[in-house]
């Protein structure tokens, strides 16, 4: 069953109808109704400005459905949508049964699931961090950027359409990595494992 | 992405589609053969219209067919060439689906497998790759089979990456066959790609397309199709162990049944009628004294109607021929110092025996305990049976490798590799076992 937050009741500053928030600490929702971005603040809403709407893609995962993978229950809660060029690439947000936090970013059939971490950075320059290169455990094995296109559902933070964001694999190996994400104004760090999209269980 | 962009070529300006997905970086254009760069204003980057095709393929650009339960269309295709093997070119066709992204349909001499990128391979660096004999990538040991180098000498289609004419690229196969995994190295990077040999009528029933004869060649992911009589062996050699090891150590008797008990001292001869009822095995005598001098006092015979079938002494054993009176055969003599000695002779015929008990110093005090037993077994029978499948384990390891020694040299493994030479030596140290196995069984004949 999906959560629902009974004890906050908001409306849609645009339209007026009710939003349908799953996740209570979501910062950022799509209105179901008129596809209005609203920010979530304490115990009021604020209109951020009206939301894209994303071009309807084929996609193992589907918004507010669940699956099964590596013995969990996930729940789409929203997606992040990132153009680069000629193709795009989706960070879903999901949510497991323990109201767990996880980011599955799904590229053209390369599935990555992770969560965020705290791990130190020998340096927070996208620059300096060149593919082939070894960091200690860590082996750089793809940099790349994208433009923020949009999003849909719900999010636990506040993103800016058409924002820059960078990203750097550090392999561990087995399959495991690290993902390193910058912005213009902030960076942060994910920890997380490729995984077959084989493996993935949509549930009805 | 599925949708499709329509662009026109630069060079002809035939029109072009696209319909990889957003990974795609060149386009070769199906009129003139440019292949066209996506990253830089669809600049040209070579072109192969001069050039000849040299294969046959059953695959073209557009089909659509299903793998492994993955809806895939055919986007692009390369040809290579590899300079060790200049008579053997292969062709990755490169697969999209929308929701798996790409795989990798490879087309070699009939050949085909799937294969698609892997990230789960152990951070380990170009040149460690082949000092490995084994390479764990999920739960599967893969074993470095080659090195080699190969260009680029034909594309078509759409590729997820800049690929110009007589580009090359270097490839270590690792394999655990039907599985393998491919490690190709470029200029601007590394990439893994975990493959599967595909039985081939089921993929061209799957692209809906005539199958090909099937590949006559050898291919070092096909599975070999096991011998049914190595794979009976794996089973049957253990099973007919445990059966003839309970059948001989429960089933049947050999412990012996007691049919005389008596003794004799230095006083005077004793004889004595025994009557033998078992063919069954041996029929044993177990000579007892107190001081090995009193058992080294008597000398003891067996007679069968009057005919001496044995005699036995301090100083010797023989065995007679009862119809001939001739000795047939000496058995060593006791140790000197023994206070109990066991005979077990093979009386084939059944009846009664005669026992004579003679001293030979009457003047030293002593007394003889005897006990015959029949339908007796000995541990050397026990002996023989683990001789016996000691020797088929042998023949069995040689079988092994004569087998192995066949598929190194079927797939072409270099007679200098040092696995090979490791199986020479075993095959060498199999051998001696067998000769050391038959020497032991001739000593135990004896």
């Amino acid at each position: 069953m999906l959560y629902q937050n009974d004890n906050l009741t908001y409306n849609c500053p645009q339209c007026g109808d009710k939003l349908n928030i799953f996740f209570k600490y979501s910062k950022l929702i799509k209105c179901q109704s008129c596809s209005s971005a609203i920010f979530l603040e304490d115990k009021s809403v604020r209109l951020i400005g009206e939301g894209s709407t994303l071009s309807p893609e084929p996609s193992l995962i589907e918004l507010h459905k669940m699956f099964k993978l590596q013995n969990k229950t996930f729940t789409a809660l929203g997606k992040i949508r990132y153009g680069y060029g000629r193709g795009f690439w989706e960070e879903w947000f999901l949510r497991d049964e323990k109201n767990q936090e996880f980011w599955l970013s799904i590229d053209e059939g390369d599935f990555v699931l992770e969560e965020k971490n705290k791990l130190s950075l020998p340096f927070k320059d996208f620059s300096k961090f060149k593919v082939g290169s070894r960091h200690g455990k860590y082996i750089v094995t793809e940099k790349g950027e994208g433009t923020c296109i949009g999003f849909e559902g719900e999010l636990p933070e506040n993103i800016n359409i058409d924002e820059k964001h960078q990203y750097i694999h550090l392999s561990e190996g087995g399959g495991h990595l690290v993902t390193l994400e910058f912005t213009k104004n902030s960076s942060q760090t994910f920890k997380g494992k490729w995984i077959d999209p084989l493996d993935i269980e949509v549930l009805n | 992405m599925s949708q499709v962009k329509s662009i026109k070529c630069t060079n002809c300006a035939a029109p072009l589609s696209l319909i990889g997905g957003g990974r795609v970086e060149s386009i070769t254009c199906s009129y003139c053969k440019s292949v066209l760069d996506l990253n830089d204003n669809y600049k040209v980057l070579s072109n192969f219209k001069n050039v000849k095709e040299s294969q046959k393929l059953p695959f073209a650009i557009g089909m659509v067919g299903r793998i492994k339960d993955i809806d895939y269309t055919i986007i692009g295709r390369v040809t290579y060439a590899a300079r060790e093997y200049p008579h053997g070119e292969w062709t990755d066709f490169l697969l999209f689906s929308p929701l798996y992204g790409y795989a990798y349909l490879t087309y070699e001499d009939g050949h085909l497998i799937y294969s698609k990128r892997n990230r789960t391979f152990p951070n380990v660096t170009w040149s460690e790759l082949t000092q490995h004999s084994s390479i764990g990538v999920d739960r599967k040991d893969f074993t470095p089979f080659d090195h080699y180098e190969a260009k680029i000498v034909y594309i078509e289609g759409e590729l997820t990456w800049l690929a110009k004419r007589n580009d090359k690229t270097y490839f270590v196969d690792l394999i655990n066959p039907p599985f393998g995994i491919s490690a190709e190295k470029t200029n601007s990077e590394i990439e893994y790609y975990k493959s599967e040999y595909l039985d081939s009528t089921t993929v061209y029933d799957a692209f809906n397309i005539e199958a090909e004869d099937e590949a006559k060649t050898f291919n070092v992911l096909k599975p070999f199709k096991r011998p049914f009589l190595k794979s009976l062996s794996y089973i049957a050699f253990f099973v007919l162990f445990i059966i003839a090891l309970f059948a001989l150590v429960g089933n049947v008797d050999g412990s012996g049944k007691l049919i005389k008990s008596i003794s004799a001292d230095n006083q005077a001869v004793k004889s004595t009628d025994f009557t033998v009822n078992s063919s069954k095995y041996l029929v044993d005598l177990e000579l007892r004294a107190s001081k090995a001098k009193e058992l080294n006092n008597f000398n003891l015979q067996i007679h069968k109607d009057k005919n001496i079938i044995f005699s036995l002494t301090p100083q010797s054993a023989y065995i007679f021929n009862s119809k001939t009176n001739h000795i047939e055969k000496k058995l060593h003599p006791w140790d000197k110092d023994s206070k109990k000695v066991r005979v077990s002779l093979n009386l084939e015929e059944l009846g009664t025996y005669h026992l004579s008990i003679k001293p030979i110093n009457p003047s030293i005090k002593s007394t003889l305990f005897i006990r015959i037993n029949e339908a007796s077994s000995r541990l050397n029978y026990l002996g023989w049976f683990f001789a016996f499948t000691f020797i088929l384990w042998i023949l069995y390891k040689f079988y092994q490798w004569r087998y192995k020694r066949k598929l190194a040299y079927e797939r072409g493994i270099d007679i200098e590799n040092e696995d090979l030479e490791h199986n020479t030596k075993s095959g060498i140290i199999t051998i001696v076992l067998i000769i050391i196995a038959i020497a032991i069984i001739i000593a135990f004949g004896n």
